[in-house]
């Protein structure tokens, strides 16, 4: 068996929520991998984001911002904003919805790999569900594990 | 192909939310394995207890109970009777586990990032969590 674990990163162009398809860049890394059955990781390490799946054209992006709203409203206070324990640095503590939303969607999904090929649907993408209210570059972690 | 399963046990926390860091303890399982390169899960072994990871800082925890409450149902506040668990759909919206790659036996989580076992008030006094390590 082997484990190979890769990263990539993504870029978030907007200040608020953005999801991008990374499925391409998933498969390209299991594509070099040489494995081909197993299972595949997608992780991403930061409290403000999450990985999933979901069909990624507009009408979805636009019903998940509607759900996320519902979950965690913009535009309220939040206890995170002014509690003393984010130390993040980056000068921004208003993310409280981010933190939220993060937080149930979850850091990472794992898909089976066989015959080389991931078991997703044709409308099912892997997405980058960024939260957070800045603009900012967020690394992916890979773990492809198998034979 | 090297695959080790531990399992802990948390106490119920009583006085806070219910939010309780166990990075520590997963960190733990990994470097002990001395498995260099894998995956860790980390499971609930409790129907009213969900994985996650999050920022565990005190404003983050008090939104993130809050948020969830907001979608408690009336039958999900009675109580549990000590032989039944409550049924609450919350946990199951987070969901009861978690996987982390690990690489030259570290996690690959981020700087503010915590491994978070979510407790809504099951009966149980000690959280069963099951923690798989598995890689080479």
């Amino acid at each position: 068996m082997a484990v190979k674990t890769e990263e990539f990163y993504v870029d978030k162009p907007v200040e608020d929520l953005y999801i991008s398809d990374i499925t391409k860049q998933v498969e390209q890394l299991v594509d070099n991998s040489h494995i081909s059955n197993g299972i595949v990781t997608v992780f991403i390490g930061c409290s403000t984001a999450s990985i999933s799946t979901m069909k990624h054209e507009p009408r979805s992006i636009k019903e998940m911002h509607a759900t996320l709203e519902m979950l965690a409203p913009s535009g309220v206070e939040y206890a995170h904003h002014t509690s003393t324990g984010d130390l993040n640095g980056i000068g921004n503590d208003n993310n409280g919805k981010s933190h939220i939303r993060s937080a149930i969607l979850g850091p990472s999904i794992t898909v089976p790999l066989k015959d080389g090929k991931l078991t997703l649907d044709k409308d099912q993408d892997i997405v980058v569900l960024d939260f957070d209210i800045i603009k900012r570059k967020r690394k992916i972690t890979v773990q492809i594990m198998g034979e | 192909m090297n695959i080790k399963t531990i399992e802990m046990e948390f106490k119920k926390d009583k006085e806070g939310l219910g939010l309780i860091d166990i990075t520590r303890p997963v960190e733990h399982s990994v470097i002990e394995s001395e498995i260099q390169n894998g995956l860790v899960t980390v499971q609930s072994a409790d129907p009213n207890v969900c994985i996650t990871t999050m920022e565990f800082e005190p404003g983050t925890i008090k939104d993130l109970r809050a948020a969830l409450d907001r979608l408690e149902t009336p039958e999900a506040k009675v109580k549990g009777n000590g032989k039944e668990e409550k049924q609450d759909a919350r946990p199951v919206l987070v969901g009861p586990s978690i996987t982390i790659p690990f690489k030259d036996n570290r996690l690959v989580v981020g700087k503010w990032q915590e491994i978070v076992l979510m407790d809504f008030d099951g009966v149980q006094n000690r959280k069963r969590v099951v923690v798989q390590v598995v890689g080479e």
